[in-house]
């Protein structure tokens, strides 16, 4: 599962990568990573809270807590995808992808992201814990006031030769 | 509490039952939960804290789509949340057969 974060609000950063000409993508990718750090930790901490219970199937009508072994496939799995240059913007994905090292019960290879989707929208017969949902509204803006420092740093840096 | 207005008009809508929080059993039709999940925004001023938001959600089980009861929802949104919410995901569960429909929304904390 990936998440969007819109950070078009940080108009300096904007303008101040308009200025830097060739060197806006060395910052804007720079910038980016500090942000995407931000926020993949805090998707590593949603993980970490997760609460568990030994699997059993759910009895009829009942819900049932994420398991042990379902928890520990997430663990690991979160991160920052390759940086993307799209024009003269730098995309990247934050989320949780890979396969869970086990099979469902139709045989079919189990998803990570399938499990942490399961574990943040609930289902109904899976104890809804909207970990990642918090992780992305809480980090949000420490990503976005690390975007801005690390840009301003390295725009000094520059600008200073 | 703004909530416990929605909480009332998602339990006046006809054809699904409404639960705050969770089921302890889970009726055998159409059923749905509505929760706050946590603190969205807060702006704290003379040292206290002066408007807050909470970030909920409200998940729809139903069988079939039931496009009647989801326009329902939404209208209990609209009309408690205005513009402040939307349609997370909607998802089949292959195992019971039950789609599932998850709006998130934001209210003031009052």
């Amino acid at each position: 599962m990936a998440m969007t974060i819109n950070t078009e609000g940080l108009t300096e950063v904007s303008e101040m990568l308009t200025r830097l000409g060739d060197r806006a993508q060395d910052v804007a990718s720079g910038a980016l990573f500090d942000g995407a750090g931000v926020v993949a930790d805090a998707f590593t901490d949603a993980v970490n809270s997760i609460r568990t219970a030994p699997f059993k199937y759910a009895r009829p009508g009942e819900t049932r807590l994420p398991s042990p072994e379902e928890k520990a496939a997430l663990l690991g799995k979160s991160g920052v995808a390759r940086f993307r240059k799209n024009g003269s913007e730098v995309d990247t994905v934050i989320g949780i992808s890979g396969s869970a090292g086990y099979a469902d019960v139709a045989g079919t290879p189990k998803a990570v992201r399938l499990i942490a989707r399961s574990i943040n929208s609930g289902t109904s017969f899976m104890v809804k814990q909207p970990v990642f949902r918090k992780a992305k509204s809480k980090s949000t803006k420490a990503a976005e006031a690390a975007v801005v420092a690390k840009a301003e740093t390295m725009f000094e840096e520059i600008i200073k030769g | 509490m703004i909530f416990d207005e929605l909480v009332r008009q998602l339990q006046a809508i006809e054809g699904v039952q409404f639960a705050e929080y969770e089921w302890k059993t889970r009726p055998a039709g159409n059923f749905g939960t509505v929760q706050l999940d946590f603190e969205a925004e807060d702006d704290t001023g003379d040292d206290v804290k002066q408007d807050r938001a909470w970030e909920g959600s409200v998940d729809l089980y139903t069988h079939g789509k039931q496009w009647m009861i989801a326009s329902a929802v939404e209208t209990a949104l609209e009309t408690v949340c205005e513009a402040s919410w939307y349609l997370n995901s909607e998802q089949y569960e292959r195992e019971t057969g039950l789609i599932h429909r998850e709006y998130v929304f934001q209210i003031e904390a009052r």
